[in-house]
């Protein structure tokens, strides 16, 4: 791999060079910004052109900083700061998408953790709808912090700290490529390959663990990459302890980002071992003592404060894999890839670019894993990256089946870092007329095909409601009951309900959802049966249930997640058909319960009469 | 430029140590989030922003500075929230502050000369003026992105008319309080009835937008008996209680 050379340029150049490309990315950042403010809005309106003018704008953003990276002539430092507006620019995007409060589901499960800590002042609270949130609170309390000194909201405050990590992400991962591929090209292409992971333009904007987490886990590799280069002991040991401190700062913030880091510094370690005679000396000499600090921080975090994620982690994972296998070996079926279970679906382009963004990663990948043949990666790190991008094929199979969507998409944030130096590198070596034409074209398409791939049509704009659709489920109606919840009924309550109602009770009503079984019985049944019968009675009396939530609107349309309550409710991801309005009219009948709460679309009804009845 | 670095930062020391001791006493939760908003994630970035390939220690030295400059604004902020300021004071102070610190910052590192100044490569200093004004204009439009979708979506969100109406309370002594809320922009008159056994009561209300009120209604029924408040407003949809006597 070679340095990118910044030497004098023919005349007929001179003019290109003295125009700043950032300055004229600036300026189109500043527009299409606006722009998207505006084709948000009108799809709030129900515009359906809103859509196609999402893709415009998202390509422009992606593809202006993609000619100034891909310029061969890009003065030193020029590649970073397009970089850096780019990742910034579509974290704003993201923030139009819902200006005025918290909408996406990652974010409304940490507004409740947040809110408890703000109230009580307390680590590790409750969490009722994913208990390994409050037990990372990395993020709560910078946010918190954040928000109690300068007055700011904690909305306010949670978009400004995932917007500095955003910054430190960005920046980090440039650094990390540039370090192992030693030149800046290649870690400008690399970084824009890594911007076209399925993750990052939403998932990893939310204002939750994982995005503050994942920029935290990036820097600490960059900060040990470039300890190694150190110049003298001293300023190794500096950056050893600012790793070890960003190693901790990780294993506070997320788990599975911890375990990722910590895997990955075991790989690290084992591969300059190997490599020690091979001038890999420096690396295993700062590699270690962070490892063994990652060690001790992750072991320690589990064993005090986090052991009870594995009850989280592992049906999520382990399901995945489960069905991934039971789909190789025909004792399973599988799922239709980008393929949305309900509500809107992908357009035939957006699902053309989806499987094209598959095919050029996997191109990059073969391509790059052939370059690298004939160059001998300079430092560990670029092997360990090389490894990892090697498990991308993998992390593509856990997509066929429903229960391995999620793994995948997450394990992309971190397959991406490796496929972003290898398919960097092979982008890099294009060579010939046309050729930044090119790699502009196809790294547009993996960029647009990462956000298919990633983020669900229905989500990707605002506009009208839709049925349990997260971010589009987040509306006036649902807000005021969840504030009216918030005054009148007593905290921590038990409430049963569809997804979306019992996330923003959660969040902001703080209540306390309750899913999965009682006796054996599916509490979604509660939600989903026609007919009130003895069944639910049983729900509502073992389970105390107090308050059930009902959404006149779940008989208008099937749920675009897939299911009304949980994932594991008998018709999950099977739904042809809404709700029949006899599901939603079944609780008015029942003259123990009472409804102490309408608005025209929710109603909360008290069991309070049906539980003094079974005593 | 190197002999500048103990003055600055021993002034950034003093300020960012008092904002640390007034979030300190606040409780443990506080201070840590604190130690990790002030060092960890600005220092990190300043860090990786300076180029650690050419200067780390130097780098390092300015990502501390960088950090307990920005504890020392929250200290600010925290200090004029504690003395009663509101937030717009606060923001004119914290801006004032802001500029003042980084006026100081690209001072001191880029007028300064020696092996500092020959060093740290500062990227935005480093490209031509106009990728500053480019920034600049990037920070402006994201900005004026953020606050026309803001005022957008604020505004819809008002438009759509959500009327509220619950059961207050004081049911089981013949005594019931029912809420109403008035969520449109405008005036609302609604028709609220409450019927239990065979006797109706009515009321007409006037509520102003976003208001709301507490009606009580007296009735002499027996236990077990179910009492239905109804809502009107025009030709709207009722919203409907229902309770059950204890």
């Amino acid at each position: 791999m070679t340095a990118s050379s910044t030497a004098a340029r023919p005349a007929a150049t001179s003019v290109a060079r003295r125009v700043s490309w950032v300055g004229c990315y600036g300026a189109l950042l500043a527009v299409a910004l606006l722009a998207l403010a505006g084709i948000d809005d009108a799809a709030r309106a129900g515009h359906a052109w809103a859509h196609t003018a999402f893709w415009a704008v998202m390509l422009v953003l992606f593809a202006g900083a993609a000619f100034g990276v891909c310029r061969r002539a890009a003065p030193a430092g020029e590649r970073l700061q397009l970089l850096v507006l780019l990742g910034l620019g579509l974290y704003v995007a993201k923030v139009l998408h819902s200006p005025a409060g918290f909408t996406f589901h990652d974010e409304l499960v940490t507004q409740r953790s947040v809110v408890d800590l703000r109230r009580t002042g307390v680590l590790f609270s409750h969490n009722p709808v994913v208990r390994a949130y409050p037990l990372y609170p990395g993020f709560e309390l910078a946010s918190l912090a954040l928000a109690r000194a300068s007055g700011l909201s904690p909305f306010a405050a949670g978009l400004v700290v995932i917007g500095l990590a955003r910054l430190m992400l960005t920046v980090a991962l440039f650094r990390l490529l540039e370090h192992a591929s030693g030149s800046e090209r290649i870690a400008g292409i690399g970084g824009l390959l890594y911007v076209a992971n399925p993750s990052f333009v939403f998932f990893d904007a939310q204002a939750a663990y994982e995005s503050f987490a994942l920029p935290l886990a990036v820097t600490a590799l960059a900060v040990v990459a470039l300890a190694a280069d150190a110049r003298s002991r001293g300023q190794r040991r500096a950056l050893v302890g600012l790793a070890v401190v960003l190693v901790a700062a990780v294993v506070v913030s997320h788990h599975a980002t911890s375990y990722a880091l910590f895997v990955l510094l075991v790989a690290w370690t084992v591969v300059s071992v190997v490599r020690r005679r091979h001038g890999c000396e420096a690396e295993l000499a700062v590699v270690l003592p962070v490892l063994g600090a990652a060690l001790l921080f992750v072991a320690g975090w589990l064993a005090v404060v986090g052991g009870s994620t594995q009850g989280y982690l592992g049906p999520i994972v382990g399901g995945a894999v489960r069905k991934t296998v039971a789909l190789v070996t025909g004792a399973g079926g599988g799922k239709a890839p980008f393929r949305s279970p309900g509500g809107p679906a992908n357009s035939v382009v957006e699902q053309l670019s989806a499987y094209a963004s598959v095919a050029i990663a996997l191109a990059l990948l073969i391509a790059g894993v052939w370059r690298l043949r004939r160059v001998k990666a300079p430092h560990a790190v670029a092997t360990v990256l090389l490894a990892l991008a090697l498990v991308y094929p993998a992390s593509l199979a856990l997509r066929l089946t429903q229960a391995g969507v999620e793994t995948s998409t997450r394990a992309s944030e971190f397959v991406f870092l490796g496929l972003a130096l290898v398919g960097g590198g092979a982008l890099a070596a294009a060579r010939g007329r046309g050729a930044r034409a090119g790699v502009v074209l196809l790294l547009s398409i993996a960029f647009a095909g990462g956000i298919v791939v990633g983020w669900a049509p229905a989500s990707r704009l605002p506009g009208r409601p839709l049925v349990d659709a997260d971010p589009r489920s987040v509306e006036p109606y649902d807000e005021a009951a969840a504030v009216w919840a918030a005054r009148h009924l007593p905290a921590g309550s038990r409430l049963v309900g569809d997804r979306a109602s019992m996330l923003l009770m959660a969040a902001a009503g703080d209540l306390d959802p309750v899913v999965g079984r009682v006796s054996g019985l599916h509490v979604a049944d509660l939600v989903t049966s026609t007919a009130f019968g003895a069944a639910d009675r049983k729900i509502v009396r073992r389970d105390v249930v107090q308050f059930i939530v009902v959404d006149r609107r779940l008989s208008g349309d099937r749920p675009v997640v897939g299911y009304y309550v949980d994932r594991d409710e008998p018709r999950a991801f099977a739904y042809r058909a809404p709700l029949p309005p006899a599901a939603i009219a079944k609780f008015a009948a029942q003259p123990e319960l009472a409804r102490i709460y309408d608005n025209g679309e929710i109603s909360i009804y008290s069991t309070a009469g049906m539980r003094a009845g079974a005593r | 430029m190197i002999r500048r670095w103990p003055a600055l930062g021993v002034a950034l020391l003093a300020a960012a140590s008092a904002a640390c001791i007034w979030a300190g006493a606040s409780g443990p939760p506080r201070a840590v989030s604190g130690l990790l908003l002030v060092c960890v994630l600005p220092g990190a970035a300043i860090v990786g922003a300076l180029g650690l390939r050419r200067a780390p220690l130097e780098a390092v030295v300015l990502a501390g500075a960088v950090s307990l400059a920005l504890a020392a604004l929250a200290g600010v902020a925290a200090a004029a929230a504690h003395a009663g300021l509101d937030a717009r004071t606060t923001a004119a102070l914290l801006a004032g502050v802001t500029v003042a610190a980084s006026a100081l910052w690209l001072a001191g590192v880029g007028t300064g000369s020696g092996p500092v100044q020959a060093e740290v490569r500062v990227p935005w200093r480093a490209a031509p003026g106009g990728a500053l004004l480019g920034v600049l204009v990037a920070v402006a439009g994201a900005g004026a992105a953020i606050a026309v979708a803001h005022r957008d979506a604020v505004a819809r969100d008002r438009a759509t008319p959500v009327s509220e109406l619950w059961i207050a309370g004081a049911r089981s002594h013949a005594l019931l309080e029912v809420g109403v809320r008035n969520g449109t922009r405008h005036r609302g008159t609604y028709n609220l009835t409450v019927q239990w056994e065979r006797c109706l009561a009515r009321r007409t209300l006037v509520l102003a937008a976003g208001k709301q009120r507490v009606v009580r209604f007296r009735y002499a029924a027996r236990a077990g008996q179910t009492v239905v408040v109804e809502l009107r407003r025009g030709s709207a949809g009722p919203l409907q209680l229902r309770e059950v006597l204890p």
